[in-house]
């Protein structure tokens, strides 16, 4: 029975393979990882930059060698996608081969082999885009045996891929005890291959395992199926070199549980608990691509070859909870802070102590010793608020500033009287939640500079899981004022005490005209806003309550009791203290907003949407970026890549 | 009571809003709610007097004054409320100064004010020619009359029919004001869209007619106990009952609407809010406030023979009135108590940023306070006012 079926001899695509950032496993935060697919291309049509693997599209051939090597799904076919090239080469196992002759189907066809009356040919666009999984699907499905014809006159020449897929399925059939042999690839089915194949095939033993969901959850399924059987072995040699079949140990004694490798897994192969005391690997989520070995800080992560149908969570390692000195919370893993504390070891007491707080202690220690105005010495005194002398005198400068600077606001305030004001700037935020790693760095940079009350913070992070399973990565949203373009919030002022500003398109608020009534608090669909109710964060010195000022507008406005802003309403201002006299930020000299230059992630990225040359201009020009409650129609500035 | 509330006005003047206990989510407390609950009493109150003095309805005419002078007691109790909610109480008049016509809270403080003085110059012309009779004899209390008189001497009737004209005139003008003041009030919540609990086109229709029961409700219970009206008034409580039983089963059905659409569309926005009130930390207030006391027994009362009984209409009333502050609070508050972004209250550990309100002390203590002064001023009317015209003829 031999099938010359010309089915599958469909043309190569137009399109080269579409790829999925979010999927890819190449680099992360600057570690680099997989490159399963730039090793497998003939065409060296593979590059790889920051967000991983770029496509040459005039050097691409389209063959489907980098679709079929990716470990996660992230590199996708445009033509025969996985899904239907399962079915098919399913399909002709299910009818009992004893070999499966998978070749190739282009026009430039070599001649075919004869091949003995039990053997069943499929043709193939090309024979790069078979993996290993589909090796072992067609096995598991009925074929006696499956062999690739490889012919180096092929146009894809070398076969790097299938050979891969070759090896790997060979190894994995080998640690669950069967015959390894019964993949092969080669010019033409050998003696060898031919031999075997007209012996009694194996049992179908696992005839229901179908290929659905996932690269991964395809591969879990199957390495189920195939253990049901039997018990696979740790199988070291002929997995070497081969990208997907892989697991992590963890040393326990040089792990300090920071979480960074849970952190940059792509699949979920690792996960820490929530009170980030206990880590977790799943085996059959591994895909092998190094990326946590790479960013462990300790060098604690060896990737050992295995074949582990595991997809259950297992403990890998366990860790105490250190608990905040001052309230008693459990914060941090124990051998963490023991290392941080190592790495430090000239830090002086009170920082040394500060690290066995946890984030509220310590957030309220740091607003409390952050330098006032009249402590900054005049190194530290940006140049643009310099005014010459020390003390009182600068400080009544500064506040006299402020008061200026008051004045301008409430002539802006009525727009009909200000006709120069032409728009020159309309600063916005570009927010990556992929690159949000939730450690609230900007928060606590807000509070340092805004010298915010607490239950003000002008930026949050909100986490919001979706979803159970243990892959499931919180969304991290970290959340400013999003200083509309049509600011629901003015519109129902009812003094006109907030506006946006027509030059940079920053709302604020005028202290001195807000009554405190907290309609624009209701108004405000993204809660932005926060009353001042008069409260202070206990922070004690030697001459009593330490009450710093806020630099915001430049006003300087000391605490007192029912003065502004107390029994205000505030917002976020971008920092606009920060701007020099003409409106300008400079990320350089530090005059930037507080949240967006201390983000560790840099998932914050701040600038003017009428510079076309800015970071947030080109994020919006190259990534889909969406606006929260789009429908309100207020037209957020901040907006998010998620 | 008004004794009480001093504690209260201390807390405010001395801490400013630190004994508050609404945050930066539930930004609106118990002063908001009270503010709306005596507005309405006040727009409702006017307007049933509008009854007497622009449709001539001869049956209500031995409770007009009594329905202005309690228009304008509660009117001052509001504003009072309000005031203290401002953070800045002493920039209320910046409102005057710097304004924002796009504000519905502007529109609707300007149309009180003018409502305001509409009201005071309607209660006064009302009022002037008894006060010069009794600022003329010989009572205890003749120099306040003739203070209040603002120098006029004249009680002729002739005198007394050109007031009353004016009366009319004021009190036809007073007609939309008040509806409009009372509509912005609704306003003011209704098109905020960022509060999918708000955002309904019945909201200002549903604060008018709530306005109507809660007025005519109270005007009932004043009716009876101020200058031992009871006796006197028999008939005009029984009739007033009945219109309160008219308008609080309207008023039921609009609020049956707005809850069935909200949860036959079914948006989660839209129904997080009533969830709080049916289910929520709320659905007390709701179900024993709202629905047993404000609705249920009042309407058993107008219903089963006890309708012929002014008293049981007065405690009916009452209960309407009760009933209708629990509906103020079930609008200020699950309006306000549902996070605007997911998450916002877990991500800040302060006390300040959570959705969960119950007032303070402090709040409740004001509260008390302003009902104990309106109280007072009850009081005072009770004693000083000049009885009406039926007992002066």
């Amino acid at each position: 029975m031999i099938d010359e079926s010309q089915k599958m001899a469909q043309p190569l695509s137009l399109y080269p393979p579409r790829f999925r950032q979010d999927a890819c496993a190449a680099s992360r935060f600057g570690v680099q990882g997989c490159r399963a697919c730039a090793d497998v291309c003939p065409h060296q049509a593979l590059r790889f930059g920051d967000l991983g693997p770029a496509i040459d599209a005039d050097a691409c051939r389209r063959c489907g060698a980098c679709a079929a090597a990716c470990p996660t799904g992230a590199l996708e076919r445009a033509y025969l996608p996985d899904p239907e090239l399962f079915t098919d080469v399913i399909a002709a196992a299910e009818q009992n081969p004893s070999v499966l002759i998978l070749s190739c189907g282009h026009d430039h066809a070599f001649p075919s082999a004869a091949v003995g009356p039990e053997a069943l040919r499929l043709r193939l666009p090309c024979v790069q885009m078979i993996s290993d999984d589909l090796l072992l699907f067609a096995v598991a499905r009925g074929a006696g045996a499956v062999f690739i014809e490889s012919d180096e006159r092929c146009p894809h020449w070398p076969h790097v891929q299938p050979h891969r897929a070759v090896a790997t399925a060979t190894a994995v059939l080998r640690s669950f005890g069967q015959d390894g042999s019964r993949v092969a690839i080669g010019s033409r089915p050998g003696p060898g291959g031919l031999d075997r194949a007209r012996t009694p095939r194996a049992a179908r033993g696992t005839p229901d395992v179908a290929p659905s969901g996932t690269r991964a959850e395809r591969r879990t399924a199957l390495l189920a199926a195939m253990a049901a059987g039997s018990s696979p072995r740790p199988h070291a040699g002929p997995l070497e070199g081969v990208v997907p079949w892989r697991h992590v140990a963890v040393d326990t004694q040089a792990c300090t549980m920071c979480g960074a490798c849970a952190f940059v897994c792509p699949t979920g192969a690792l996960g820490l608990s929530r009170d980030g005391g206990s880590l977790f690997g799943r085996a059959a989520a591994c895909i092998g691509c190094t990326l946590c070995a790479g960013i462990c800080p300790e060098n604690a992560i060896t990737l050992v070859s295995v074949v582990s149908a595991d997809a259950e969570p297992r403990l890998l390692a366990l860790a105490p909870l250190a608990t905040c000195t001052r309230c008693g919370r459990p914060h941090l893993p124990e051998p963490l802070v023991r290392q941080i504390e190592k790495k430090l070891p000239h830090q002086d007491g009170a920082g040394r102590a500060a690290l066995r707080l946890c984030e509220q202690c310590k957030g309220a220690d740091l607003i409390a010793t952050a330098p006032t105005p009249s402590t900054r010495t005049t190194d530290n005194v940006p140049p643009w608020s310099r005014a010459g002398t020390d003390g009182p005198s600068r400080r009544e400068f500064v506040r006299a500033a402020g008061a200026a600077l008051t004045g301008a606001i409430a002539v802006t305030g009525c727009s009909s009287s200000v006709a120069a004001e032409e728009p020159e700037h309309r600063y916005g935020m570009v927010i990556d939640t992929k690159r949000c790693v939730g450690c609230e760095a900007c928060v606590i940079a807000c509070k340092a500079e805004n010298k915010t009350p607490p239950g003000v913070n002008y930026m949050v992070v909100t986490r919001n899981m979706f979803g159970e399973r243990p892959d499931d990565k919180p969304l991290f949203t970290a959340k400013p004022c999003f200083h509309c373009e049509r600011p629901p919030c003015v519109d129902v002022c009812p003094v006109s005490a907030t506006f946006k500003r027509k030059r940079d398109g920053i709302v604020v608020v005028d202290y001195d005209r807000c009554i405190g009534c907290r309609y624009c608090q209701t108004a405000c669909p993204y809660g932005a806003r926060f009353f001042d109710f008069g409260e202070d964060y206990a922070a004690e010195t030697a001459d009593g309550p330490y009450l710093p000022p806020s630099p915001e507008y430049n006003q300087f406005r000391p605490r007192v009791p029912d003065a502004s802003p107390i029994a205000n309403v505030r917002k976020c201002t971008f920092c606009l203290h920060l701007q020099d006299e003409h409106g300008e930020y400079d990320r350089k000299a530090g005059r930037w907003p507080a949240c967006a230059k201390t983000c560790t992630g840099h998932a914050i990225h701040f600038g003017d949407f009428m510079d076309p040359e800015s970071d947030v201009s080109r994020l919006i020009r190259e990534r889909q970026p969406v606006r929260s409650k789009d429908e309100l129609g207020a037209q957020p500035n901040v907006l998010y890549l998620l | 009571m008004f004794v009480v509330g001093l504690a209260g006005w201390y807390s405010r003047l001395a801490h400013g809003h630190a004994d508050a206990a609404y945050g930066n989510i539930v930004v609106w407390g118990l002063w908001v709610a009270a503010y709306i609950f005596f507005i309405g009493l006040s727009a409702g109150a006017f307007l049933i007097s509008s009854l007497v003095y622009v449709f001539g309805m001869e049956r209500f005419e031995s409770i007009g004054r009594v329905a202005l002078f309690t228009a304008l007691v509660t009117l001052l109790m509001a504003l009072l409320s309000i005031v203290v909610d401002l953070g800045h109480m002493t920039r209320a008049w910046h409102v005057m100064v710097y304004a924002n016509f796009k504000s519905p809270m502007a529109w609707m403080i300007y149309l009180y004010s003018l409502y305001m003085i509409i009201l005071a110059l309607e209660l006064w012309f009302l009022l002037r020619v008894d006060l010069v009779r009794l600022a003329k004899g010989d009572g205890p209390w003749s120099w306040l009359y003739g203070l209040m008189t603002f120098g006029a001497s004249d009680h002729s009737p002739t005198r007394a029919l050109r007031d009353r004209r004016v009366v009319t005139v004021l009190a036809t003008i007073g007609v939309p004001v008040a509806i409009m003041f009372h509509g912005g009030v609704g306003a003011l919540f209704g098109t905020v869209a960022s509060r999918p609990h708000w955002h309904s086109g019945l909201f200002p229709i549903l604060f008018l007619l709530s306005a109507l029961v809660s007025g005519g409700a109270l005007l009932a219970v004043i009716a009876a106990v101020f200058q031992d009206g009871v006796r006197r008034y028999r008939g005009l409580i029984l009739d007033l009952g009945r219109l309160v039983a008219a308008l609080l089963a309207l008023d039921v059905l609009f609020q049956i609407s707005e809850y069935l659409v909200a949860f036959r569309g079914g948006i989660p926005g839209h129904t997080a809010g009533l969830l709080l009130v049916l289910e929520g930390p709320y659905k007390e207030v709701f179900w024993f406030g709202q629905l047993l006391l404000g609705v249920i027994v009042p309407l058993l009362v107008f219903g089963l023979p006890t309708r012929k009984n002014p008293w049981a209409i007065v405690v009916a009333c009452a209960l309407v009135v009760v009933g209708i502050f629990g509906l103020r609070l079930n609008i200020v508050i699950p309006g306000l108590a549902v996070e605007e972004i997911h998450g916002l209250a877990a991500s800040v550990d302060t006390p300040r940023i959570t959705p969960t309100y119950f007032p303070s002390l402090s709040e409740w203590l004001l509260t008390i306070g302003i009902s104990g002064l309106g109280m007072l001023l009850f009081g005072l009317g009770d004693a000083l006012l000049p009885r009406s015209p039926t007992e002066t003829h």
